[in-house]
């Protein structure tokens, strides 16, 4: 047991060290674009108050009441900040293809070396699951530092009385985004996370059916991958389906749908491990 | 010893392999000879459990191929298995993070052997250097049984020579070497079993001393007798 989890510890750090470019990548992109905002933003705020008070020859207050105050949702409310984001989700979805084909790809068949450890192979599984996780978390860490740097940035750029009272905090829970991504609501970030992973377990099953059957693979993964969709939106279109006969309470959608998605992620990991340890083809 | 009973696979509707049964005992080197495309990397990757079989059965010392079983069994395939931006120090390092057969002496005494240099990398080194790598990284374990497919292939002859050297040294001695081979004239004389396929099956199996003592003809020959027909 405790050889078994060296060995997984082993490959996730193998993974990590593989991943840590990419991740690296993405960490500047995201710290680099964000910065841009939290700069850029509030001195083009301040630029208009100015110059709305020569040209109009207003004063500061009057300059308020046509922009009101700078808060720190406007510096976090625009694409330097969404931009990282959107990079950060595909990059990752494309990660999670690229970690397996990338073992199979080129004249050097690293597959070859992986598959021959004296390991189970769901241990290349697990690791490069874990990895993409740490990854994705990785990442939201760097977002929440950044967003507490990035208040400190604001409000040291922003003049006081032209500051709005809204704390990093409160910004964060207003914007769309945010609440999805960054722990503030619970629920959702599970939510958006517990999906995420489910998809992730689906898509490496869809991919080990193709490096298993080849082209037949394609089409198993095609069925596989439409059923886990449309059992997923079953519990959300029960009320279209039986034509308003029975309406669920949310509660009772998200209890089914947790349910659905576990049972889909088990049998996704099920069907991996058969693929991996007696289909899958050099 | 490995044993393979009745191993049948096809590719789509092309039958490779139909009916395969041979065993490799320890402390004997066999090899497989065949035409391109009869089914030789095949075999290998089927005892390696890195093409499933579709019939038949593979064990090894009779048991099936579990995870375990690697430490035991060391496949050399003909083109490098190990990432390209690793030196030859970091192959070495991560075999031996996961093998419990790794031998660090008996690499050091490979890479002494072969004259590599470990902070080398394995995309710069030329397809001979990149050849003796994989030799070093399979022939390092402690294992019973040695697998390797076309070791010869594509490399000068100076390294071949090299390569030759290791089936009659310490490195291969008491165990047992299922090799797969175009280039047989440099180690006909070391084998101990050929096992010559074709269109699938075993045509013939035979020792090649005795076949030379006998019927008075080289493996060569009986290759040609077999497939200019």
């Amino acid at each position: 047991m405790k050889k078994s989890l060296k060995s997984l510890l082993n490959l996730t750090a193998f993974e990590l060290d593989r991943l840590s470019k990419f991740l690296y990548v993405l960490i500047g992109l995201t710290f680099l674009s964000n910065l841009i905002s939290y700069i850029v933003t509030p001195m083009r705020y301040i630029s208009r108050m100015n110059e709305y008070m020569s040209t109009q020859s207003a004063s500061s207050q009057q300059a308020l009441e046509y922009y009101n105050r700078f808060s720190f949702y406007n510096a976090i409310d625009t694409v330097w900040i969404a931009g990282p984001i959107a990079i950060g989700i595909s990059g990752f979805l494309f990660y999670a293809v690229f970690i397996w084909y990338r073992e199979w790809m080129g004249k050097n068949t690293f597959a070859y070396r992986l598959l021959m450890l004296p390991v189970p192979r769901m241990h290349l599984y697990f690791s490069k699951l874990i990895v993409i996780y740490l990854g994705i978390f990785s990442l939201i860490t760097t977002q929440i530092v950044s967003l507490f740097i990035g208040f400190q940035i604001v409000s040291a750029i922003v003049p006081g009385e032209w500051f709005a009272n809204v704390n990093a905090l409160q910004a964060i829970q207003m914007n769309p985004l945010f609440i999805y991504i960054i722990p503030v609501e619970p629920m959702y970030f599970l939510g958006v996370n517990g999906i995420g992973l489910v998809f992730i377990i689906v898509l490496f099953t869809l991919i080990l059916m193709e490096r298993s059957y080849s082209i037949k693979g394609i089409f198993m993964g095609i069925v596989y991958g439409a059923a886990a969709l449309a059992i997923s939106l079953f519990p959300m279109l029960i009320s279209d389906i039986f034509q308003n006969q029975y309406i669920l309470y949310d509660s009772e959608i998200i209890l089914i749908l947790t349910f659905i998605l576990t049972l889909i992620a088990i049998t996704s990991i099920l069907v991996s491990r058969h693929l991996l340890t007696k289909k899958i083809t050099i | 010893m490995i044993e393979l009973k009745n191993v049948q696979k096809q590719f789509g509707r092309k039958k490779v392999l139909n009916g395969i049964s041979f065993t490799i005992e320890k402390g004997e080197i066999s090899c497989l000879v065949g035409v391109n495309g009869v089914g030789k990397t095949t075999i290998l990757n089927a005892i390696m459990n890195l093409t499933p079989i579709k019939k038949g059965s593979i064990t090894i010392d009779g048991k099936p191929l579990v995870p375990e079983l690697y430490n035991n069994i060391a496949f050399i395939p003909d083109a490098s298995i190990s990432l390209p931006h690793f030196t030859v120090q970091e192959s070495m390092d991560f075999m031996n993070d996961y093998y419990d057969t790794w031998n660090v002496k008996r690499a050091k005494d490979i890479v002494k052997f072969f004259r590599l240099n470990p902070s080398d990398k394995l995309r710069d080194l030329s397809k001979g250097n990149q050849a003796k790598v994989n030799l070093l990284l399979g022939l390092a374990l402690d294992v019973d049984y040695i697998l390797m497919d076309e070791p010869f292939s594509g490399i000068d002859i100076f390294t071949r020579e090299q390569i030759t050297e290791v089936f009659s040294s310490y490195l291969v001695e008491d165990r047992g070497v299922l090799i797969t081979t175009h280039e047989i004239n440099d180690i006909e004389h070391l084998l101990d079993k050929v096992i010559l396929l074709d269109e699938g099956t075993i045509y013939k199996e035979f020792n090649a001393e005795v076949m030379r003592e006998t019927e008075g003809k080289s493996v060569i020959d009986v290759m040609r007798e077999v497939y200019n027909g």
